[in-house]
Protein backbone atom coordinates (compact mmCIF):
# COMPACT_ATOMS: atom_id res chain seq x y z
CA UNK A 1 0.00 0.00 0.00
CA UNK A 2 2.71 2.47 1.01
CA UNK A 3 4.63 2.09 -2.22
CA UNK A 4 1.66 3.32 -4.23
CA UNK A 5 0.43 5.73 -1.57
CA UNK A 6 2.30 8.56 -3.26
CA UNK A 7 -0.01 8.57 -6.22
CA UNK A 8 -3.20 9.21 -4.30
CA UNK A 9 -4.87 12.24 -2.87
CA UNK A 10 -5.29 11.36 0.81
CA UNK A 11 -8.00 12.48 3.22
CA UNK A 12 -7.56 12.12 6.98
CA UNK A 13 -11.00 11.26 8.38
CA UNK A 14 -12.35 12.93 11.49
CA UNK A 15 -14.41 10.89 13.91
CA UNK A 16 -15.57 11.35 17.47
CA UNK A 17 -16.86 8.70 19.89
CA UNK A 18 -17.18 6.03 17.18
CA UNK A 19 -19.04 8.31 14.78
CA UNK A 20 -17.67 9.63 11.51
CA UNK A 21 -18.07 13.41 11.71
CA UNK A 22 -20.13 14.82 8.80
CA UNK A 23 -17.29 17.20 7.87
CA UNK A 24 -15.29 14.14 6.77
CA UNK A 25 -17.72 13.57 3.89
CA UNK A 26 -17.42 17.22 2.85
CA UNK A 27 -13.62 17.00 2.68
CA UNK A 28 -13.90 13.71 0.78
CA UNK A 29 -16.15 15.48 -1.76
CA UNK A 30 -13.58 18.28 -2.06
CA UNK A 31 -10.73 15.77 -2.48
CA UNK A 32 -12.71 13.78 -5.05
CA UNK A 33 -13.32 16.82 -7.23
CA UNK A 34 -9.66 17.76 -6.78
CA UNK A 35 -8.44 14.25 -7.66
CA UNK A 36 -10.49 14.27 -10.87
CA UNK A 37 -8.94 17.62 -11.80
CA UNK A 38 -5.38 16.40 -11.28
CA UNK A 39 -6.01 12.92 -12.70
CA UNK A 40 -5.58 10.99 -9.49
CA UNK A 41 -7.60 8.86 -7.06
CA UNK A 42 -8.71 9.37 -3.46
CA UNK A 43 -7.72 7.26 -0.47
CA UNK A 44 -9.02 7.75 3.05
CA UNK A 45 -6.94 7.36 6.20
CA UNK A 46 -8.56 6.88 9.61
CA UNK A 47 -6.63 6.78 12.88
CA UNK A 48 -8.07 5.28 16.06
CA UNK A 49 -8.40 2.33 18.37
CA UNK A 50 -10.82 -0.28 17.02
CA UNK A 51 -10.77 1.87 13.91
CA UNK A 52 -12.27 -0.94 11.80
CA UNK A 53 -15.89 0.14 12.26
CA UNK A 54 -15.05 3.71 11.26
CA UNK A 55 -13.08 2.49 8.22
CA UNK A 56 -15.92 0.16 7.28
CA UNK A 57 -18.52 2.91 7.47
CA UNK A 58 -16.47 5.27 5.28
CA UNK A 59 -15.66 2.53 2.74
CA UNK A 60 -19.36 1.60 2.51
CA UNK A 61 -20.57 5.19 2.29
CA UNK A 62 -18.08 6.45 -0.28
CA UNK A 63 -17.06 3.37 -2.24
CA UNK A 64 -13.47 4.55 -1.74
CA UNK A 65 -10.56 2.54 -0.37
CA UNK A 66 -9.80 3.15 3.28
CA UNK A 67 -6.71 2.53 5.38
CA UNK A 68 -7.16 2.36 9.14
CA UNK A 69 -4.25 2.83 11.53
CA UNK A 70 -5.11 1.01 14.69
CA UNK A 71 -3.50 1.69 18.04
CA UNK A 72 -4.87 1.51 21.58
CA UNK A 73 -3.24 4.89 22.22
CA UNK A 74 -5.42 6.53 19.60
CA UNK A 75 -8.70 5.80 21.38
CA UNK A 76 -8.96 9.54 21.96
CA UNK A 77 -7.65 12.36 19.73
CA UNK A 78 -4.26 13.71 20.71
CA UNK A 79 -2.06 15.84 18.46
CA UNK A 80 1.17 14.03 19.34
CA UNK A 81 -0.34 10.60 18.76
CA UNK A 82 -1.83 11.64 15.41
CA UNK A 83 1.40 13.28 14.31
CA UNK A 84 3.44 10.27 15.35
CA UNK A 85 1.29 7.84 13.42
CA UNK A 86 0.72 9.98 10.35
CA UNK A 87 4.41 10.76 10.13
CA UNK A 88 5.25 7.07 10.18
CA UNK A 89 2.59 6.30 7.61
CA UNK A 90 3.42 9.07 5.16
CA UNK A 91 7.16 9.63 5.52
CA UNK A 92 8.28 6.96 3.06
CA UNK A 93 5.59 7.57 0.41
CA UNK A 94 5.39 11.37 0.74
CA UNK A 95 2.10 11.74 -1.16
CA UNK A 96 1.62 14.99 -3.00
CA UNK A 97 -1.66 15.96 -1.34
CA UNK A 98 -3.09 15.27 2.12
CA UNK A 99 -6.44 16.88 2.94
CA UNK A 100 -7.59 17.40 6.52
CA UNK A 101 -10.74 19.16 7.80
CA UNK A 102 -10.02 22.66 9.12
CA UNK A 103 -11.55 21.93 12.51
CA UNK A 104 -10.38 22.08 16.13
CA UNK A 105 -8.72 18.74 15.37
CA UNK A 106 -7.31 19.58 11.94
CA UNK A 107 -5.80 22.96 12.73
CA UNK A 108 -4.37 21.43 15.90
CA UNK A 109 -2.16 18.77 14.31
CA UNK A 110 -1.79 19.68 10.60
CA UNK A 111 0.75 22.55 10.90
CA UNK A 112 3.00 20.54 13.21
CA UNK A 113 2.72 17.45 10.99
CA UNK A 114 3.88 19.61 8.08
CA UNK A 115 7.00 20.52 10.09
CA UNK A 116 7.56 16.83 10.95
CA UNK A 117 7.29 15.77 7.29
CA UNK A 118 9.10 18.74 5.75
CA UNK A 119 5.84 19.38 3.91
CA UNK A 120 4.00 22.45 2.73
CA UNK A 121 1.00 23.56 4.73
CA UNK A 122 -1.97 25.59 3.57
CA UNK A 123 -4.79 26.08 6.06
CA UNK A 124 -8.49 26.97 5.73
CA UNK A 125 -8.70 26.44 1.97
CA UNK A 126 -12.14 27.16 0.53
CA UNK A 127 -11.48 26.05 -3.04
CA UNK A 128 -8.84 25.26 -5.63
CA UNK A 129 -7.95 26.11 -9.23
CA UNK A 130 -5.78 24.19 -11.62
CA UNK A 131 -3.18 26.39 -13.28
CA UNK A 132 0.33 25.19 -14.06
CA UNK A 133 -0.23 23.20 -10.91
CA UNK A 134 -3.03 23.35 -8.37
CA UNK A 135 -3.48 26.49 -6.28
CA UNK A 136 -5.67 26.74 -3.20
CA UNK A 137 -8.00 29.63 -2.44
CA UNK A 138 -7.96 31.17 1.03
CA UNK A 139 -9.95 34.06 2.46
CA UNK A 140 -8.11 36.63 4.54
CA UNK A 141 -9.11 39.83 6.36
CA UNK A 142 -12.59 38.53 7.16
CA UNK A 143 -13.14 37.53 3.54
CA UNK A 144 -12.40 40.99 2.14
CA UNK A 145 -9.43 39.59 0.25
CA UNK A 146 -8.87 36.23 -1.39
CA UNK A 147 -5.49 34.74 -2.08
CA UNK A 148 -4.28 31.87 -4.24
CA UNK A 149 -1.55 29.86 -2.58
CA UNK A 150 0.42 26.94 -3.91
CA UNK A 151 2.56 24.36 -2.17
CA UNK A 152 6.33 24.70 -2.34
CA UNK A 153 7.59 22.68 -5.27
CA UNK A 154 8.82 19.21 -4.52
CA UNK A 155 7.11 18.91 -1.15
CA UNK A 156 3.97 17.15 0.06
CA UNK A 157 1.08 19.55 0.57
CA UNK A 158 -0.90 19.24 3.78
CA UNK A 159 -4.05 21.25 3.17
CA UNK A 160 -6.76 21.89 5.73
CA UNK A 161 -10.13 22.52 4.08
CA UNK A 162 -12.86 24.71 5.56
CA UNK A 163 -16.03 22.93 6.61
CA UNK A 164 -18.76 23.99 4.21
CA UNK A 165 -16.32 24.54 1.33
CA UNK A 166 -17.96 21.66 -0.52
CA UNK A 167 -21.31 19.88 -0.04
CA UNK A 168 -20.88 16.42 1.50
CA UNK A 169 -20.40 13.49 -0.86
CA UNK A 170 -23.59 11.49 -1.56
CA UNK A 171 -23.77 7.89 -0.45
CA UNK A 172 -22.55 5.61 -3.25
CA UNK A 173 -24.94 2.73 -3.83
CA UNK A 174 -22.16 0.73 -5.54
CA UNK A 175 -19.82 -1.74 -3.88
CA UNK A 176 -17.95 -0.57 -0.80
CA UNK A 177 -14.29 0.36 -1.11
CA UNK A 178 -11.58 -1.93 0.18
CA UNK A 179 -10.30 -1.72 3.69
CA UNK A 180 -6.88 -2.29 5.15
CA UNK A 181 -6.12 -2.10 8.86
CA UNK A 182 -2.53 -1.46 9.96
CA UNK A 183 -1.46 -1.88 13.57
CA UNK A 184 1.05 0.59 14.95
CA UNK A 185 2.94 0.82 18.19
CA UNK A 186 2.14 3.71 20.43
CA UNK A 187 4.24 6.75 19.59
CA UNK A 188 6.19 8.49 22.31
CA UNK A 189 4.09 11.32 23.69
CA UNK A 190 4.34 13.87 26.46
CA UNK A 191 0.83 15.29 26.42
CA UNK A 192 -2.18 13.30 27.56
CA UNK A 193 -5.76 13.89 26.48
CA UNK A 194 -7.80 13.24 29.61
CA UNK A 195 -11.36 13.61 28.37
CA UNK A 196 -14.10 16.02 27.43
CA UNK A 197 -16.36 18.58 29.01
CA UNK A 198 -19.67 18.68 27.17
CA UNK A 199 -21.29 22.04 26.38
CA UNK A 200 -23.77 23.02 29.06
CA UNK A 201 -27.32 22.52 27.83
CA UNK A 202 -28.34 25.96 26.59
CA UNK A 203 -30.71 27.84 28.84
CA UNK A 204 -31.50 29.88 25.78
CA UNK A 205 -33.23 27.87 23.15
CA UNK A 206 -32.38 29.60 19.93
CA UNK A 207 -33.55 26.50 18.07
CA UNK A 208 -37.21 27.27 18.71
CA UNK A 209 -37.08 30.91 17.73
CA UNK A 210 -38.77 32.06 14.53
CA UNK A 211 -36.75 35.26 14.46
CA UNK A 212 -33.20 35.66 15.79
CA UNK A 213 -31.82 39.15 16.19
CA UNK A 214 -28.08 38.80 16.65
CA UNK A 215 -25.63 41.36 18.03
CA UNK A 216 -22.07 41.82 16.82
CA UNK A 217 -19.18 44.01 17.88
CA UNK A 218 -20.78 46.79 15.83
CA UNK A 219 -23.26 47.50 18.64
CA UNK A 220 -20.16 49.15 20.16
CA UNK A 221 -21.18 49.09 23.86
CA UNK A 222 -22.89 46.58 26.15
CA UNK A 223 -25.79 48.93 26.94
CA UNK A 224 -26.86 48.73 23.31
CA UNK A 225 -27.82 45.07 23.78
CA UNK A 226 -31.08 46.53 25.06
CA UNK A 227 -31.89 47.73 21.54
CA UNK A 228 -31.30 44.20 20.20
CA UNK A 229 -33.56 42.75 22.90
CA UNK A 230 -36.26 45.25 22.01
CA UNK A 231 -36.19 44.30 18.36
CA UNK A 232 -36.30 40.58 19.21
CA UNK A 233 -39.16 41.37 21.59
CA UNK A 234 -41.42 42.86 18.93
CA UNK A 235 -41.65 39.46 17.21
CA UNK A 236 -43.88 36.80 18.74
CA UNK A 237 -41.14 34.19 18.76
CA UNK A 238 -38.02 36.30 18.73
CA UNK A 239 -34.72 35.54 20.47
CA UNK A 240 -31.38 37.27 20.91
CA UNK A 241 -28.26 35.75 19.40
CA UNK A 242 -24.71 37.04 19.46
CA UNK A 243 -21.37 36.76 17.74
CA UNK A 244 -18.33 35.41 19.50
CA UNK A 245 -16.64 38.77 20.31
CA UNK A 246 -19.83 40.01 21.99
CA UNK A 247 -19.86 36.93 24.24
CA UNK A 248 -16.11 37.04 24.85
CA UNK A 249 -16.36 40.65 25.99
CA UNK A 250 -19.01 39.58 28.47
CA UNK A 251 -21.78 41.66 26.86
CA UNK A 252 -23.90 38.52 26.42
CA UNK A 253 -23.65 35.07 28.01
CA UNK A 254 -21.96 32.41 25.86
CA UNK A 255 -25.17 30.39 25.52
CA UNK A 256 -26.41 33.06 23.08
CA UNK A 257 -23.45 32.50 20.78
CA UNK A 258 -24.19 31.47 17.21
CA UNK A 259 -21.52 29.89 15.05
CA UNK A 260 -19.01 27.11 14.79
CA UNK A 261 -18.22 27.03 18.50
CA UNK A 262 -21.73 28.06 19.57
CA UNK A 263 -25.14 27.02 18.33
CA UNK A 264 -26.12 26.22 14.77
CA UNK A 265 -29.50 27.78 13.98
CA UNK A 266 -31.84 28.11 11.01
CA UNK A 267 -34.75 30.39 11.96
CA UNK A 268 -37.21 31.87 9.46
CA UNK A 269 -35.60 35.29 9.91
CA UNK A 270 -32.05 36.10 11.02
CA UNK A 271 -31.21 39.75 11.55
CA UNK A 272 -27.47 40.34 12.00
CA UNK A 273 -26.77 43.67 13.68
CA UNK A 274 -23.21 44.92 13.36
CA UNK A 275 -21.71 41.46 12.78
CA UNK A 276 -18.71 41.44 10.43
CA UNK A 277 -19.61 38.07 8.93
CA UNK A 278 -16.59 35.97 9.85
CA UNK A 279 -17.20 32.51 8.46
CA UNK A 280 -16.93 31.03 11.97
CA UNK A 281 -20.19 32.87 12.70
CA UNK A 282 -22.03 32.56 9.41
CA UNK A 283 -21.54 28.81 9.11
CA UNK A 284 -23.79 28.56 12.17
CA UNK A 285 -26.73 30.44 10.62
CA UNK A 286 -26.43 30.50 6.81
CA UNK A 287 -29.31 28.06 6.37
CA UNK A 288 -31.79 30.59 7.77
CA UNK A 289 -34.64 31.37 5.33
CA UNK A 290 -34.49 35.16 5.29
CA UNK A 291 -31.23 36.80 6.28
CA UNK A 292 -30.86 40.52 6.88
CA UNK A 293 -27.54 42.19 7.65
CA UNK A 294 -27.35 45.66 9.11
CA UNK A 295 -23.88 47.16 9.03
CA UNK A 296 -22.25 50.53 8.52
CA UNK A 297 -19.28 48.97 6.71
CA UNK A 298 -20.27 48.67 3.04
CA UNK A 299 -17.68 45.94 2.53
CA UNK A 300 -18.85 43.83 5.49
CA UNK A 301 -18.57 40.18 4.60
CA UNK A 302 -22.01 39.55 6.07
CA UNK A 303 -23.53 41.35 3.07
CA UNK A 304 -22.44 38.38 0.94
CA UNK A 305 -24.36 35.97 3.19
CA UNK A 306 -27.45 38.17 3.64
CA UNK A 307 -30.41 38.17 1.28
CA UNK A 308 -31.06 41.81 2.16
CA UNK A 309 -28.52 44.37 3.24
CA UNK A 310 -29.07 47.57 5.18
CA UNK A 311 -26.11 49.93 5.01
CA UNK A 312 -26.82 52.08 8.05
CA UNK A 313 -25.80 53.09 11.53
CA UNK A 314 -27.49 50.60 13.87
CA UNK A 315 -28.15 53.24 16.49
CA UNK A 316 -30.17 55.26 14.01
CA UNK A 317 -31.80 52.44 12.08
CA UNK A 318 -32.91 50.04 14.83
CA UNK A 319 -35.03 52.51 16.86
CA UNK A 320 -36.88 53.48 13.66
CA UNK A 321 -37.40 49.83 12.68
CA UNK A 322 -38.64 48.90 16.18
CA UNK A 323 -41.03 51.86 16.22
CA UNK A 324 -42.47 51.06 12.79
CA UNK A 325 -43.02 47.38 13.62
CA UNK A 326 -44.77 48.40 16.85
CA UNK A 327 -47.05 50.76 14.93
CA UNK A 328 -47.87 47.98 12.50
CA UNK A 329 -48.75 45.59 15.32
CA UNK A 330 -51.15 48.01 17.00
CA UNK B 1 16.93 28.92 48.62
CA UNK B 2 18.88 27.21 45.90
CA UNK B 3 19.68 29.04 42.69
CA UNK B 4 17.22 26.85 40.87
CA UNK B 5 14.35 27.75 43.15
CA UNK B 6 14.96 31.44 42.84
CA UNK B 7 15.25 31.43 39.04
CA UNK B 8 12.24 33.15 37.51
CA UNK B 9 9.65 31.31 35.43
CA UNK B 10 10.02 32.70 31.95
CA UNK B 11 7.07 33.24 29.69
CA UNK B 12 7.42 34.20 26.05
CA UNK B 13 4.40 35.79 24.38
CA UNK B 14 4.55 35.88 20.58
CA UNK B 15 2.58 38.78 19.15
CA UNK B 16 1.96 40.65 15.91
CA UNK B 17 0.31 43.67 14.37
CA UNK B 18 -3.02 43.39 12.55
CA UNK B 19 -5.09 45.92 10.61
CA UNK B 20 -8.52 47.10 11.70
CA UNK B 21 -10.73 44.70 9.74
CA UNK B 22 -13.52 47.23 9.34
CA UNK B 23 -11.31 49.12 6.92
CA UNK B 24 -11.72 49.06 3.15
CA UNK B 25 -8.97 46.85 1.75
CA UNK B 26 -7.17 47.30 -1.57
CA UNK B 27 -4.72 44.97 -3.23
CA UNK B 28 -1.12 46.17 -3.23
CA UNK B 29 0.79 46.94 -6.42
CA UNK B 30 2.56 43.60 -6.45
CA UNK B 31 -0.77 41.76 -6.17
CA UNK B 32 0.77 39.96 -3.23
CA UNK B 33 -1.40 41.10 -0.36
CA UNK B 34 -3.29 44.14 0.81
CA UNK B 35 -2.13 47.72 0.45
CA UNK B 36 -1.27 49.01 3.91
CA UNK B 37 -1.68 52.68 3.01
CA UNK B 38 -4.33 54.29 5.17
CA UNK B 39 -4.94 51.19 7.27
CA UNK B 40 -4.87 51.48 11.05
CA UNK B 41 -2.65 48.81 12.60
CA UNK B 42 -2.91 47.66 16.19
CA UNK B 43 -2.07 44.56 18.18
CA UNK B 44 -3.73 41.36 16.98
CA UNK B 45 -6.73 40.92 19.33
CA UNK B 46 -5.97 37.28 20.16
CA UNK B 47 -2.45 38.33 21.18
CA UNK B 48 -3.95 40.67 23.77
CA UNK B 49 -5.50 37.57 25.33
CA UNK B 50 -2.10 35.84 25.29
CA UNK B 51 -0.48 38.84 27.01
CA UNK B 52 -3.30 39.01 29.55
CA UNK B 53 -2.91 35.31 30.37
CA UNK B 54 0.81 35.91 30.98
CA UNK B 55 -0.03 38.87 33.22
CA UNK B 56 -2.50 36.72 35.19
CA UNK B 57 0.20 34.09 35.71
CA UNK B 58 2.57 36.79 36.92
CA UNK B 59 -0.01 37.76 39.50
CA UNK B 60 -0.48 34.16 40.57
CA UNK B 61 3.17 33.16 40.74
CA UNK B 62 5.66 35.28 42.61
CA UNK B 63 8.58 35.08 40.23
CA UNK B 64 7.56 35.36 36.59
CA UNK B 65 9.32 37.19 33.77
CA UNK B 66 7.41 38.00 30.61
CA UNK B 67 9.01 38.66 27.22
CA UNK B 68 6.92 39.94 24.31
CA UNK B 69 8.36 38.90 20.94
CA UNK B 70 7.32 40.04 17.49
CA UNK B 71 8.65 39.25 14.01
CA UNK B 72 7.97 41.73 11.27
CA UNK B 73 8.96 44.93 9.51
CA UNK B 74 10.47 47.96 11.24
CA UNK B 75 7.10 49.55 12.05
CA UNK B 76 6.06 46.48 14.04
CA UNK B 77 8.18 47.71 16.92
CA UNK B 78 4.83 49.14 17.98
CA UNK B 79 3.68 45.59 18.73
CA UNK B 80 6.61 44.95 21.06
CA UNK B 81 5.89 48.28 22.82
CA UNK B 82 2.24 47.38 23.13
CA UNK B 83 3.43 44.12 24.73
CA UNK B 84 5.23 46.18 27.37
CA UNK B 85 2.08 48.23 27.94
CA UNK B 86 0.22 45.00 28.58
CA UNK B 87 2.74 44.11 31.28
CA UNK B 88 5.63 42.33 29.56
CA UNK B 89 8.99 42.92 31.24
CA UNK B 90 10.97 42.80 28.00
CA UNK B 91 10.21 43.53 24.37
CA UNK B 92 12.04 41.85 21.50
CA UNK B 93 11.66 42.60 17.81
CA UNK B 94 13.03 40.39 15.06
CA UNK B 95 13.15 42.83 12.15
CA UNK B 96 12.41 41.58 8.64
CA UNK B 97 12.63 43.59 5.39
CA UNK B 98 9.62 45.84 4.73
CA UNK B 99 8.92 44.20 1.38
CA UNK B 100 8.91 40.65 2.71
CA UNK B 101 5.57 39.10 3.59
CA UNK B 102 6.40 36.19 5.86
CA UNK B 103 5.01 32.76 5.44
CA UNK B 104 3.82 30.95 8.61
CA UNK B 105 6.82 28.61 8.71
CA UNK B 106 9.26 31.48 8.21
CA UNK B 107 7.67 33.32 11.14
CA UNK B 108 7.67 30.17 13.28
CA UNK B 109 11.32 29.48 12.41
CA UNK B 110 12.41 33.00 13.43
CA UNK B 111 10.45 32.73 16.69
CA UNK B 112 11.97 29.31 17.36
CA UNK B 113 15.47 30.63 16.64
CA UNK B 114 14.97 33.10 19.48
CA UNK B 115 13.03 30.85 21.84
CA UNK B 116 15.20 27.74 21.50
CA UNK B 117 17.61 26.25 24.01
CA UNK B 118 15.03 25.89 26.76
CA UNK B 119 15.12 29.59 27.60
CA UNK B 120 11.38 29.70 28.30
CA UNK B 121 9.06 27.67 30.49
CA UNK B 122 5.92 28.63 28.62
CA UNK B 123 5.23 30.07 25.16
CA UNK B 124 1.91 31.79 24.58
CA UNK B 125 0.34 32.74 21.24
CA UNK B 126 -3.02 34.06 20.10
CA UNK B 127 -5.01 31.30 18.40
CA UNK B 128 -4.59 33.03 15.02
CA UNK B 129 -3.99 36.39 13.40
CA UNK B 130 -7.06 38.42 12.56
CA UNK B 131 -5.85 39.23 9.06
CA UNK B 132 -4.25 35.99 7.83
CA UNK B 133 -6.41 33.53 9.83
CA UNK B 134 -3.85 30.75 9.38
CA UNK B 135 -3.60 29.22 12.91
CA UNK B 136 -0.22 27.77 11.97
CA UNK B 137 2.53 29.68 13.73
CA UNK B 138 1.92 28.37 17.29
CA UNK B 139 1.89 24.64 16.50
CA UNK B 140 4.70 25.04 13.95
CA UNK B 141 6.90 26.79 16.52
CA UNK B 142 6.15 23.97 18.98
CA UNK B 143 7.06 21.34 16.37
CA UNK B 144 10.35 23.07 15.50
CA UNK B 145 11.27 23.31 19.18
CA UNK B 146 10.00 19.79 19.83
CA UNK B 147 7.71 20.99 22.60
CA UNK B 148 4.25 19.69 23.53
CA UNK B 149 1.45 22.11 22.73
CA UNK B 150 -2.26 22.76 22.76
CA UNK B 151 -4.23 25.08 20.49
CA UNK B 152 -7.48 27.01 21.02
CA UNK B 153 -7.01 27.01 24.80
CA UNK B 154 -9.86 28.50 26.85
CA UNK B 155 -8.51 27.61 30.31
CA UNK B 156 -5.11 26.76 31.74
CA UNK B 157 -4.08 25.54 35.18
CA UNK B 158 -0.36 25.46 35.88
CA UNK B 159 0.92 23.32 38.74
CA UNK B 160 2.34 25.09 41.81
CA UNK B 161 5.89 24.11 40.85
CA UNK B 162 5.42 25.36 37.27
CA UNK B 163 6.25 21.91 35.91
CA UNK B 164 2.94 20.88 34.33
CA UNK B 165 -0.11 22.45 32.76
CA UNK B 166 -3.65 21.21 32.34
CA UNK B 167 -5.65 22.97 29.65
CA UNK B 168 -9.14 22.97 28.25
CA UNK B 169 -9.26 23.51 24.51
CA UNK B 170 -12.36 24.48 22.61
CA UNK B 171 -13.93 22.11 20.12
CA UNK B 172 -16.94 22.60 17.86
CA UNK B 173 -20.35 23.23 19.40
CA UNK B 174 -19.04 24.35 22.79
CA UNK B 175 -17.45 21.01 23.74
CA UNK B 176 -14.06 21.15 25.46
CA UNK B 177 -11.13 18.76 25.48
CA UNK B 178 -8.91 18.41 28.54
CA UNK B 179 -5.19 17.83 28.00
CA UNK B 180 -2.31 17.68 30.39
CA UNK B 181 1.34 18.15 29.51
CA UNK B 182 4.73 18.95 31.05
CA UNK B 183 6.30 22.40 30.76
CA UNK B 184 7.94 23.85 28.78
CA UNK B 185 5.01 23.86 26.38
CA UNK B 186 3.31 26.03 23.79
CA UNK B 187 -0.30 27.20 24.15
CA UNK B 188 -2.35 29.16 21.63
CA UNK B 189 -5.20 30.93 23.40
CA UNK B 190 -8.75 31.53 22.24
CA UNK B 191 -10.34 34.92 22.91
CA UNK B 192 -12.76 33.66 25.57
CA UNK B 193 -9.88 32.69 27.91
CA UNK B 194 -9.86 36.11 29.60
CA UNK B 195 -10.87 39.72 29.24
CA UNK B 196 -7.73 41.79 28.59
CA UNK B 197 -7.51 44.76 30.91
CA UNK B 198 -6.55 48.21 29.75
CA UNK B 199 -2.83 48.89 30.18
CA UNK B 200 -2.17 50.86 33.34
CA UNK B 201 -0.43 54.20 33.32
CA UNK B 202 2.88 53.02 34.79
CA UNK B 203 3.23 50.32 32.12
CA UNK B 204 2.33 52.84 29.44
CA UNK B 205 4.98 55.26 30.62
CA UNK B 206 7.55 52.47 30.92
CA UNK B 207 6.70 51.20 27.42
CA UNK B 208 7.47 54.62 25.96
CA UNK B 209 11.01 54.70 27.30
CA UNK B 210 12.14 51.12 27.64
CA UNK B 211 14.54 49.78 25.07
CA UNK B 212 13.32 47.08 22.69
CA UNK B 213 15.87 44.38 21.86
CA UNK B 214 16.36 44.39 18.09
CA UNK B 215 17.47 41.30 16.20
CA UNK B 216 17.86 41.48 12.44
CA UNK B 217 16.36 38.48 10.71
CA UNK B 218 19.33 38.46 8.34
CA UNK B 219 21.52 37.34 11.27
CA UNK B 220 19.35 34.24 11.80
CA UNK B 221 19.34 31.09 9.64
CA UNK B 222 17.18 31.52 6.50
CA UNK B 223 14.08 29.42 7.04
CA UNK B 224 12.24 27.32 4.48
CA UNK B 225 8.72 28.25 3.39
CA UNK B 226 5.61 26.14 3.80
CA UNK B 227 3.60 27.80 1.03
CA UNK B 228 3.98 30.10 -1.94
CA UNK B 229 1.64 33.01 -2.48
CA UNK B 230 0.60 33.25 -6.11
CA UNK B 231 -1.64 36.31 -5.94
CA UNK B 232 -4.09 38.23 -3.82
CA UNK B 233 -7.29 39.74 -5.21
CA UNK B 234 -10.61 41.19 -4.22
CA UNK B 235 -13.36 38.57 -4.15
CA UNK B 236 -15.97 38.77 -6.91
CA UNK B 237 -18.29 41.55 -5.73
CA UNK B 238 -21.46 40.17 -7.33
CA UNK B 239 -22.33 37.84 -4.53
CA UNK B 240 -23.74 40.44 -2.13
CA UNK B 241 -27.40 40.46 -1.13
CA UNK B 242 -29.83 43.14 -2.28
CA UNK B 243 -29.20 46.53 -0.72
CA UNK B 244 -32.22 48.31 0.71
CA UNK B 245 -31.77 51.95 -0.24
CA UNK B 246 -33.14 55.25 1.07
CA UNK B 247 -33.30 57.14 4.35
CA UNK B 248 -33.44 55.07 7.53
CA UNK B 249 -37.25 55.53 7.54
CA UNK B 250 -37.51 54.28 3.96
CA UNK B 251 -35.09 51.42 4.66
CA UNK B 252 -37.16 50.34 7.69
CA UNK B 253 -40.42 50.46 5.73
CA UNK B 254 -38.98 48.47 2.82
CA UNK B 255 -37.55 45.86 5.19
CA UNK B 256 -40.89 45.42 6.98
CA UNK B 257 -42.64 45.02 3.64
CA UNK B 258 -40.10 42.40 2.53
CA UNK B 259 -40.42 40.48 5.81
CA UNK B 260 -44.18 40.48 5.35
CA UNK B 261 -44.08 39.38 1.71
CA UNK B 262 -41.29 36.82 1.90
CA UNK B 263 -41.89 35.23 5.30
CA UNK B 264 -45.40 36.17 6.45
CA UNK B 265 -43.96 36.76 9.93
CA UNK B 266 -45.20 40.34 10.18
Amino acid sequence: MNASAKNFVWVVAEHFKDQVRPVTYEIIAFATRFAVAVGSGVRILAVGSNVKSIAQEIAAFTGLDVVGIDSPAASIYNAEIYRGMLKRFFESSKPQFIFIPHTAMGWDFAPALAVDLGASNITAAVGFKIEEGPVFIRRICNGKIHEDVRPVEGTSAIVTVMPGAEPAIERKPSAPGSMEIISMDNPQVRSKTIGYVEAPPGSVNLQKAEVIVAAGRGISAPEHIEMIRELAGVFDRGAVGASRPVCDMGWMPHDHQVGMTGQTVSPTIYIACGISGAVQHTMGMNKSDFIVAINRDKNALFFTVAHYCVLADLHKFLPVLIEKIRELKK
Amino acid sequence: MTAEESAPMKILVCIKQAPDLESAFRINEEGAGYDETGLVFRLNKYDENALEEAALLKERFANVQITALTVGPQRWEAAARRGLEFGADFGVHIVTPDSQRLDALETASFLAAYAGGGRFDLLLFGVMSEDEERSQVGPMTAAILNLPYATTVVKETISEDFSRVEVERELEGGRREIIEMPLPAVLTVQSSINLPRYPNLSNKLRARKQEITIIHASTLPTPRKSSQLVRAYLPPPSKMGIFIEGTVEEQAETLIKLIHEKTGVL
